[in-house]
């Protein structure tokens, strides 16, 4: 069998800079093993690589009797606190603005087969996750998903998360215009971006094309655009309603208007201002006021719209900015075939059905978006096979993932509908309903989550299977309304958007622990997520089925005319609605039924001593030590070139270690320092070395000097020794540069000091 | 070399059928009571999935299935670490488990009836594209090696080995059959 790796095996395919990435991160990994690299640092890395922790990985596990210890190999060896290195992780992927083609739905099932359990889930952000990932393949996850350039970069830790977008972008009847290129736009330009890179929280971008529909949900978001054009000089231009300040998370809350027309060139230097503003006053010791939200209503927006303003006068130019605008101009999504009709075509039996709910017409006369409605938002790699197959067959490259869980297949002639159906049959992906109460969103909750409390996923499956067997026969006034479920309060779930929600928690009956769920209704998911739900009440897990019964029979029975669920919600109120509730919280005894006290879809008798400390409101690392950290790598890299026995590589890789570790310093200073290594070198002498900031006690400037030696006179003919010689400086020169900064910040918290 | 990750399935009788959320707490009793080899750590619900993966009982070293995939119920043994570079070894030590998975459920006293399942089929799968990628001359390179395992496993019966060539997209596949097996 053959030898080679995936590193050789895909080099020629791979962006060299997804390349790059990806072997600094592994070379990362490499320093962990060897304890070169603090557990804090090392967690949040993997978790800007996406690659996350999951439920028992702190080595315990209660098994319905006892707590039980999980023993790995690996003993003592940690990816982060109290996470074990062997224990399965989630690797979380961004699909910027939802975006698939068919050759990266192939891929995407191979890595389900290859490092985890078969099974791809789409997010409620776009994004897919495999779950029961060990460190030791991410590496090659990576290198794997780069070939057809899928980045993994930034999917979690205090970063700039996957930007969203309606999934029907571009064709929608309804939309100003097409945002699609100006989500990628943004997504793209905030990767890995410097200004991004020192936040508190993480911060989540979306885009809408109109303002009246749920697709975009902007105002629940960090920062959002919604789509407009306005007359300008006689003149239509395209532009965005910008808000800014919102999220969900425990304490929910709308975006604020930020601006109600900023022009397609100021998209990006306004977000890069926004960015800039958040990472320098945004909260950062406190965990849980970190996110922008809390920044935007503490300041108030006008003086959060102030001190964005005045930031944006101080950046320097980027031609970034409007170069992306080129692309919009030239986006254009296209069809496989020209478009027919159905007229007359034989329907299979289930067709209509399906049509009703999993089908619209696009403005694109002749066309239809088809969106396959995913149980729980999972597929199996065999079904994602089958998926890509269909999607060459009758969408091409027009494959959006949603945010209600769903892979949505665009630019599908009508009369390929009936056929399509059939083929969707066969790979059992079928299923009416999208959008509907039977298309349930739930976050992954006590499944994989460290945070989860209660099963919102089994849940979740019980709710479906109840409501499918139901559905033929439910009252249209109730037939699409909107259920989520989240395992805790932290709502990755949304259930504060939704017409019925939920959220896990727990209640004491005697000694026992019972899983509930709080019930949240009257969200709004139309109009962007325009308001958010009332908690009613606690209810046992086991009685949540009942609970929506007698809810939705209540609208049904009472509903005044055309009346809207939210506006039931709000007519009734909530000491109404308390009382509805009453009769199901009541939990019978442990000898009445014994069910109550497990959990939907796990026998175990219900615990929460399971919940970890979960890694989405991880520690904040400082900036330097993020970025010391990859210079740490680059020097790791050029000792594995010099051990192959290429001298000029390992010469380059060693001055490149030096030059990051000297911007690692200059940053945390003068952001805007760029790449450029004589700028950094002029930098660092400037700020570090004339200051003397950066002189050892004993070796004074020696370390330095190394730097400034092999920038102003590099090797034209390197050779074993020298590179060698060059690697031992550029460690050493990291060292003082890791001591430099530990001076600094101490001096710096020294003066904070009162 | 060292495969990644292989897999081993094998069959329910035609005829018989599989509660999955009997199996749940199965799975659950076998990490608690370390009931089959392997590092046991969780259990995974995909019920809701079509012919999809069933019941998972996840490890760190090696998974233990009730897969309903392709339509066809079967325990699903995966050996995810420390496989070796010995493909006979890996086998033996992989059917071995299996076995124990298979009898552990016949036995199974909460599970009415009793799954049974078939002695004369099994499908291996080479999970690894790199080393093992889904093509004839892959499938050549182990063939012999599967072949010498096979007849001693199904010792005494005529087996035959067939590569799964019907889509090159998914991983290495062998359907091994025993004919007359008892």
């Amino acid at each position: 069998m053959s030898t080679a790796s995936w590193k050789q095996t895909l080099a020629e395919r791979t962006p060299e800079h997804l390349a790059h990435e990806v072997d600094v991160y592994e070379g990362q990994i490499e320093l962990k093993r060897q304890g070169k690299i603090d557990d804090k640092v090392f967690a949040e890395t993997r978790l800007r690589r996406g690659a996350y922790g999951q439920r028992y990985d702190n080595g315990r596990r209660h098994d319905g009797v006892k707590e039980q210890s999980l023993d790995y190999p690996t003993g003592e060896l940690t990816k982060g606190t109290e996470t074990i290195w062997d224990a399965p992780g989630m690797q979380r992927i961004k699909i910027p603005f939802g975006g698939l083609n068919p050759e990266q739905m192939d891929l995407l099932a191979e890595l389900a087969e290859e490092y985890s359990d078969c099974v791809l889930h789409v997010t409620t952000r776009q994004d897919f996750q495999l779950h029961y990932i060990h460190i030791d393949d991410t590496p090659d996850l990576m290198r794997r998903l780069a070939s057809v350039n899928i980045t993994t970069r930034e999917a979690c830790g205090n970063s700039v998360r996957n930007v969203t977008c309606c999934p029907i972008a571009g064709v929608c009847r309804d939309e100003t215009f097409d945002v699609t290129p100006y989500a990628k736009a943004l997504a793209y330009f905030l990767l890995g971006h410097p200004d991004c890179q020192d936040f508190g929280r993480k911060f989540k971008p979306a885009f809408s094309g109109c303002a009246e529909h749920a697709c975009g949900l902007v105002t629940m978001h960090d920062v959002g655009f919604v789509a407009k054009v306005r007359e300008i000089g006689g003149k239509k231009r395209r532009g965005f309603a910008l808000y800014v300040g919102g999220g969900l998370g425990a304490v929910p809350h709308r975006a604020q208007l930020f601006d109600d027309f900023v022009t397609e060139q100021e998209m990006l230097p306004l977000v890069q201002s926004i960015a800039r503003v958040f990472a320098r006053i945004g909260e950062k010791r406190n965990r849980n006021r970190a996110r922008i939200k809390f920044l935007v209503a503490k300041l108030g927006i006008e003086e959060f719209r102030k001190l964005v303003l005045e930031e944006r006068k101080t950046l320097p130019h980027d031609e970034r900015w409007t170069a992306y605008l080129a692309d919009v101009a030239d986006h254009h999504e296209s069809a496989l075939k020209d478009a027919v009709q159905l007229n007359g075509q034989p329907r299979p039996e289930g067709f209509a059905q399906w049509e009703e709910t999993n089908v619209y017409k696009q403005r694109q006369a002749g066309y239809a978006t088809a969106t396959v409605n995913l149980p729980l938002g999972d597929l199996s790699s065999d079904q994602m096979r089958g998926l890509s197959n269909i999607a060459r067959r009758y969408a091409g490259e027009n494959v959006r993932t949603t945010v209600e869980q769903n892979i949505v297949l665009r630019w599908i002639i009508e009369a390929d509908l009936p056929a399509l159906y059939k083929d969707l049959e066969t790979i059992g992906l079928a299923d009416p309903g999208a959008g509907t109460i039977v298309d349930i969103t739930a976050c992954p909750g006590t499944d994989t989550c460290k945070l989860g409390i209660a099963s919102s996923r089994g849940l979740a499956g019980e709710l479906r299977t109840q409501l499918t067997a139901k559905s033929a026969a439910l009252p249209d006034a109730i037939k699409d309304l909107k259920i989520k479920i989240s395992g805790c309060f932290n709502s990755c779930g949304q259930h504060h958007v939704s017409d019925i929600g939920f959220y896990g928690n727990s209640r004491k009956i005697g000694n026992y622990t019972v899983p509930h769920f709080q019930v949240v209704v009257g969200g709004q998911w139309h109009e962007n997520a325009a308001t958010y739900g009332l908690a009613v009440g606690a209810v046992p897990s086991k009685a949540i089925p009942q609970v929506i019964d007698a809810l939705t029979q209540q609208f049904v029975d009472q509903r005044q005319r055309g009346e809207r669920f939210q506006d039931f919600i709000g007519r009734l109120g909530r000491k109404s609605l308390r009382a509805m509730l009453e009769p199901f919280m009541a939990v019978p005894t442990h000898e009445q039924d014994a069910s109550y006290y497990t959990d939907w879809g796990d026998p175990r008798e219900f615990t929460i001593g399971d919940m970890g400390v979960g890694e989405c409101a991880g520690e904040v690392v400082s900036l330097s030590s993020m970025e010391l950290s990859k210079a740490e790598s680059e020097a790791f890299e050029a000792q594995v070139a010099l051990d192959e026995g290429k001298y000029d590589e390992a010469d380059r890789l060693a001055y490149r270690a030096m030059v990051l570790g000297a911007r690692a310093l200059v940053i945390a200073q003068f952001l805007d320092v760029g790449d450029d290594p004589q700028r950094i070198v002029d930098e660092f002498r400037k700020r570090f070395y004339i200051t003397e900031l950066f002189f050892d006690k004993y070796a004074k400037g020696k370390f330095a000097q190394y730097l400034f030696d092999r920038h102003e006179s590099p090797n034209p003919n390197p050779e074993h020794e020298s590179a060698h010689r060059l690697i031992e400086e550029a460690q050493l020169f990291i060292e003082a540069a890791h001591a430099c900064d530990i001076r600094v910040t101490a001096a710096s918290m020294d003066n904070a000091t009162p | 070399m060292e495969l990644h990750r292989i897999s081993i399935k094998l069959y329910l009788e035609p005829d018989a059928s599989v509660d999955l959320a009997a199996i749940m707490p199965v799975f659950h009793a076998w990490i608690r009571d370390k009931r089959v080899p392997g590092m046991l750590i969780d259990v995974a619900d995909y019920r809701h999935m079509i012919d999809g993966p069933g019941i998972i009982l996840i490890g760190h070293d090696v998974d233990y299935a009730l897969d309903m995939t392709g339509g066809r119920p079967g325990l699903l043994y995966t050996r995810k670490r420390g496989i070796g570079v010995d493909l006979n070894d890996a086998l033996r030590a992989g059917f071995a488990a299996a076995m124990t998975a298979v009898h552990t459920l016949e036995q199974e006293k909460s599970l009415t009836p009793p799954p049974k399942f078939r002695n004369d089929q099994a499908t291996l799968t080479l999970l690894d594209r790199l080393h093992a990628p889904n093509n004839k001359a892959a499938f050549e390179r182990v063939r012999g090696v599967v072949e010498a395992f096979a007849a001693q496993f199904y010792e005494g019966v005529s087996i035959s080995v067939e590569h799964d060539a019907v889509d090159d997209r998914r991983p290495l596949s062998i359907h091994i059959a025993a004919q007359g097996a008892s």
